[in-house]
């Protein structure tokens, strides 16, 4: 009787286990999302509103307010091409919402404080981003938010893991706030409500409304259309550690090993930046260097804007810099591109532009004393070191396009002090608390003995 | 029933018997094994009568010269140091000997691991990473186990000297305080306005089970 429904039950076990193969859904493979022609704008809009807005990339609109300032682009007002643009992007959003979600949020959700994974996001009422939030892995990120979406000031979408700003989609159907001093990543694609920008943002991506965008008056704010690096080797979660063969006099007995521990809050792929001290760099007048891939030092390159010349001559706005600097932040090292910042938990903070107005998509490196981290990016960088090495050292910034000559700048000396209020090392050894349990055992075995021995 | 009594009392009897017997070999057992390890020779000594102890201080720009010591706020000025001030361009990662500290005091040459955490423990004495390195201008910590590196630690006295060799130099250090305080304490390691070596391991020296205090040495750059 037993061994029957022994059989019995097995073999409902196996039959549910092979039908629910066949009941479990097929995942969608995550797929870009074409933009079509709205790929190459950065701002798009049924009605445009700019003040201080530069933008790397076409814009267009049927209406406009203010003219943006174009690098690389042009500025389509209510003609063919803003039209098949403005068609495409409808079959973008329609597109991107016919995804099936791979993660189902809550109304209200708040991603800050979040590391998310590539997927499909789906949030049937609003999304807010409170603090800084983190997009890992390098694939397609689509969100799709039923609500609105609203930033807070000061907030910073990170990049880690080979996550790049093409892949992340934004599509949103109710209203789009982005506050004051936001990073933002990705492509923003809003169906039907209002997109407000707030002072001193930067969007590493593109706003592609079929509603009306809003530049808060007086600006500055920055749009970069991003190019998705093929090329880049695949990223890994532990970074190497280039050790650079120091050319001072100093005798050393340091032998770093090949893999640095220290926990830098972005892993990075295998640095393609090689520092190599053996390059003779050419310096001119600008602090960025620019070093020639073969070691032929060359002279600086002159980054030559190629905008359209727009109905009215205006001068460039000068862009907030630096753009990822931290509120509770000091100052410890600076040069003309590079800033370094203290943090009161003792990490630091770098930050680094191109010069001018480059515009490239590639590898930054930091090296802080022989400990390298590297994250890809484009024309300006926020970094951030947890636990940097304490002293006083070189901090040199490389940044090495996907192609063309590598930028080296200037290396900035820094000094990290001890950290304040840190817990004293546990010196404790077992042996001692060895030797306690022992005792106790001890006393425990005559206690008992002692007691056998009265009855 | 008056034999049945008898069984469960022998019976009993023998349990008691197995357990004590136990309880006696393990404790003998365990108090011995940590003996031998308490007793081992750990703090490796190269010293001998001909050890050069002279010290070749390297001249640091901005050395102070203080018997005191000044805990500052961290709201330090902003300043861009020399390139003469980095004394070690590469920074040393976790589990690098990074040099020796030898104390004449103790006739004792031991080496200095970057890090704290047990693996560096083991081998000599602990440089705590959040620290400066010693030599740099600031507070330089260095920890070490009461029952290896650091069992003689209690015999020094204001005064003695604590002579650091790394890769940037020999640097002397004069004991200028002897603290006691509790292991949770967190206003031993803080920022200072000149180079101090701070050194730290487990007090009372000799109590059974985990010590609750720390023994602190602070000690000047001379």
């Amino acid at each position: 009787m037993k061994v029957r429904y022994l059989k019995l039950t097995v073999l409902i076990l196996v039959f549910t286990l092979l039908f629910s193969r066949f009941l479990m859904p097929v995942s969608a493979a995550l797929s870009e999302i074409n933009l079509g022609s709205a790929s190459t704008f950065g701002l798009l809009a049924n009605t445009m509103t700019t003040v201080g807005t530069s933008v790397y990339g076409d814009t267009g609109a049927i209406t406009q307010t203010g003219i943006p300032f174009l690098t690389n682009g042009s500025n389509h007002i209510n003609d063919s091409a803003y039209n098949t643009a403005n068609s495409d992007l409808g079959n973008a959003i329609i597109n991107a919402n016919s995804q099936t979600p791979t993660i189902i949020g809550t109304p209200g959700a708040d991603l800050g404080g979040l590391t998310l994974l590539p997927g499909v996001y789906s949030y049937p009422g609003a999304v807010n981003i409170g603090t800084d939030v983190t997009l890992s892995g390098n694939d397609v990120f689509i969100f799709q938010i039923e609500g609105t979406l609203d930033t807070v000031a000061n907030t910073k979408i990170s990049l880690t893991n080979g996550a790049q700003a093409c892949n992340i989609y934004w599509v949103v159907k109710g209203a789009t706030t982005l506050a004051a001093n936001t990073s933002f990543e990705g492509n923003l694609m809003s169906e039907s409500a209002a997109v407000t920008v707030g002072i001193n943002t930067t969007i590493n991506g593109r706003i592609l409304s079929q509603n009306a965008v809003t530049f808060t008056n007086p600006g500055p704010s920055i749009i970069t259309v991003p190019t998705c690096v093929q090329a880049l080797p695949t990223p890994t979660v532990t970074p190497t550690v280039t050790v650079t063969p120091t050319t001072s006099a100093l005798p050393t007995t340091v032998t770093p090993t090949a893999t640095a521990t220290s926990p830098a809050v972005t892993p990075t792929p295998t640095p393609t930046a090689v520092l190599s001290t053996a390059t003779p760099l050419v310096t001119p007048t600008a602090s960025a260097v620019v070093v020639a891939p073969t070691g032929t030092p060359t002279a600086t390159p002159t980054a030559t804007p190629t905008a359209t010349p727009t109905a009215t001559p205006r001068t460039m706005p000068v862009p907030t810099y630096p753009t990822g600097a931290p509120v509770d932040g000091k100052l410890i090292g600076e040069s003309e591109l590079v800033e370094i910042w203290l943090l009161p938990n003792g990490g630091i903070v770098i930050v680094a532009q191109l010069p001018d107005n480059t515009k490239e998509t590639g590898v930054w490196s930091f090296d802080l004393g022989g400990v390298v981290y590297t994250i890809e990016g484009n024309r300006s960088v926020s970094y951030t070191v947890l636990k940097a090495p304490v002293g006083t050292y070189n901090i040199s910034v490389k940044f090495t396009p996907q192609s063309g000559p590598v930028y080296s700048f200037e290396a900035v000396p820094v000094t990290v002090p001890t950290v304040t209020g840190g817990e004293l090392p546990n010196t404790a050894t077992p042996w001692y608390n060895m030797l306690l349990v022992g005792s106790v055992f001890t006393i425990m075995g005559v206690v008992m003995w002692r007691r056998k021995l009265r009855e | 029933m008056n034999n049945m009594n008898m069984k469960n009392k022998v019976k009993n009897r023998k349990r008691v018997n197995l357990i004590s017997l136990g309880s006696l070999i393990l404790g003998v057992f365990f108090i011995s094994w940590a003996m031998i390890h308490i007793q081992k020779e750990t703090a490796p000594t190269v010293y001998t009568e001909n050890t050069n102890l002279t010290s070749n201080n390297v001249i640091q720009q901005n050395a102070f010269k203080s018997n005191s010591f000044v805990p500052v706020e961290t709201s330090y000025p902003i300043s861009t140091p020399n390139h003469d001030d980095i004394l070690y361009p590469i920074r040393p990662l976790e589990g690098d000997t990074i040099g020796n500290l030898t104390i004449p005091a103790l006739k004792q040459i031991i080496p200095i691991i970057h890090g704290t955490d047990e693996d560096e423990l083991e081998k000599g004495i602990g440089h705590f990473s959040q620290s400066v390195l010693p030599g740099e201008n600031n507070n330089s910590v260095l920890s070490g186990h009461r029952d290896t590196v650091f069992a003689k630690l209690g015999e020094l006295k204001l005064g003695n000297t604590l002579i650091v060799e790394t890769s940037a130099g020999i640097f002397t250090y004069k004991i200028s305080a002897i603290r006691i305080v509790h292991k949770e304490d967190l206003t031993i390691i803080v920022p200072t306005d000149h180079a101090v070596l701070t050194v730290i391991t487990c007090y009372p020296f000799h109590f059974i089970g985990a010590a609750p205090d720390r023994y602190i040495l602070t000690a000047d750059l001379i």
